[in-house]
């Protein structure tokens, strides 16, 4: 079996007003794991201990096969990490911070980054602080690609940027994992960008785990049921439905776990279902946090 | 500890701070060059030499330390393979390195003016005692940055340590076993100046050490 790139097991890290609980995490090598949560739910967190940039209370974090953070410096090695609010210096320029990268990082590929700068439409001899947000955010992602890492970790790297933007992005993410040894972790409160370069998902709320599965098996098992139900006909209580929302003889019912019988089991109590709907990744996560809300206020 | 890794993030450091440094000596320099012209001249030098050092201190330590956690740039140099230990051990050399070499060539400058000219050289331990007073106010406020950004804490010490010179050199001048000498061709190094200078590297030492306890013990570094 190969070596997990994330394993995070039993993570605690408590804070004035927030809490991280109890996270359990593994990513294989090859993978990308789209990591979604609302403002605040501890996704910047959970991949801050990732790179020891916070060191956990409890738990074990061990990143490429290193313990964390006490292997930090070596794991480091391999490990490309970016997140939003991260900076690099205002008043000099990218070609000096490519060169300041690649001295730290033997594994640096001059080639990809000079093609990257052109990709990316970046000119080395510009100081950082007259760059947009988007192509300083390109800056970046350059300066973490060229590393060649084993593994990246990015939080939130489309925040604030334009389609355009955001498109070349992605499309270069993707075309690192064309390497098969190389894994993503990827954090966004946008599910789309998710949804398009994700092989995993987990959604965190409120700093824990709701859940984690591959994207096609989320995509399969939630639906969302139109119901036609007759006055007098009481729609059963199944386990699997986590809502159903009614106007008049119309009901909605979300399911988390659809088959067949479901729609059977509406049936034989006497509505009709008019329609079975795929739901999007946006809508999965909605139902998905609300259930959990719903679940921890019971 | 990989030394290239921290030699790597000093030579960093010092390149960002590089225009800092050549200020600081071109401002000390003019101010021992203006020096010899008259008695007043000689202490604007001198005020202007330590106002030199502080400026140097402050800028800094709040560019190398304050401004780069403040700003989030700390956060891109620990995505590199640096630990947190390596990463403070490069920002105390880099900063000993960035504040003493002009420190050490200025003082040494002021000193051999001192002897090379008819400037009388009983200043000359007073003159190494500012100095040796001001590389204290550095370490003091470099130990602090190492461990906290709170703006109450470094203003704080950045007031302190502007009004301790304000003490220091009326305070040193008064000494009985100092003042007398000042004026003539004797340089006296007594007791007190060397107790002072000494007890000061200590006391700069021990807020280094501390700061490196305190830091070992944090937990986050956002």
């Amino acid at each position: 079996m190969s070596e997990l790139a994330i394993q995070m097991d039993s993570v605690d890290k408590a804070y004035r007003f927030f809490q991280l609980r109890d996270v359990r995490l593994e990513l294989e090598p090859g993978q990308i794991l789209g990591f979604v949560g609302p403002n605040g739910a501890g996704k910047s967190t959970t991949i801050r201990i990732l790179m020891a940039l916070v060191h956990q209370d409890r738990g074990e974090v061990r990143v490429l096969g290193h313990s964390m953070p006490r292997e930090q410096a070596i794991a480091k090695r391999d490990i490309g990490y970016m997140s939003e609010d991260m900076r690099l210096y205002g008043s000099a320029t990218l070609a000096w911070h490519m060169k300041f990268v690649a001295s730290l990082h033997p594994h640096w590929d001059h080639d990809y980054a000079q093609t990257l700068l052109r990709r990316f439409n970046l000119r080395p001899e510009q100081p950082i602080k007259v760059l947009s947000h988007g192509e300083r955010t390109k800056a970046t992602l350059l300066l973490v690609l060229a590393r060649r890492p084993r593994l990246l970790l990015l939080d939130e790297p489309t925040t604030g940027l334009d389609p355009v933007a955001r498109y070349e992005i992605l499309r270069e993410l993707t075309d690192v994992m064309s390497d098969d040894r190389r894994s993503i972790l990827f954090s966004s409160q946008n599910t789309q960008d998710v949804e398009q370069i994700s092989d995993q998902i987990t959604f965190l709320d409120r700093g824990r785990i709701i859940e984690s599965s591959d994207k096609e098996t989320f995509l399969e098992r939630w639906r969302r049921l139109q119901l036609d139900v007759p006055p007098g006909v009481a729609l059963p209580s199944l386990p699997e439905v986590t809502e159903i929302s009614a106007s008049g003889r119309v009901a909605t019912a979300t399911v988390k776990a659809y088959t067949d019988e479901i729609a059977a089991a509406f049936t034989s109590a006497g509505a009709t279902v008019r329609d079975v709907q795929r739901m999007s990744l946006e809508e999965i996560f909605v139902a998905n946090v609300l259930l959990s809300r719903k679940e921890a206020s019971t | 500890m990989s030394h290239s890794v921290v030699r790597q993030l000093v030579m960093k450091d010092l390149r960002v701070a590089w225009p800092l440094i050549f200020g600081s000596l071109v401002l000390g320099v003019l101010s021992l060059v203006l020096s010899p012209w008259s008695a007043i001249a000689f202490f604007v030098g001198g005020s202007i030499l330590v106002v030199a050092l502080i400026l140097l201190n402050i800028m800094l330590v709040m560019g190398n330390l304050i401004n780069e956690r403040k700003e989030k740039i700390r956060v891109f140099l620990l995505s590199m393979p640096v630990s947190t230990t390596q990463y403070n051990v490069a920002k105390l050399v880099s900063s000993m390195i960035a504040y003493g070499v002009p420190a050490v060539v200025l003082t040494l400058a002021g000193v051999i003016l001192l002897v090379a000219t008819p400037l009388p050289n009983g200043f000359i331990p007073l003159f190494v005692a500012t100095s040796v007073h001001c590389f204290f106010y550095f370490c003091v406020l470099l130990a602090f940055a190492l461990v906290t950004d709170n703006q109450t804490w470094i203003t704080t010490v950045v007031i302190f340590g502007n009004v301790s010179v304000s003490f220091v050199i009326p305070g040193l001048i008064n000494l009985s076993s100092m003042g007398p000498s000042l004026g003539t061709e004797v340089v006296v190094w007594s007791p007190d100046v060397v107790a002072f200078m000494g007890v000061e590297l200590v006391l700069a030492a021990a807020a280094l050490v501390i700061s490196f306890v305190v830091n070992s013990r944090q937990t986050e570094f956002v």
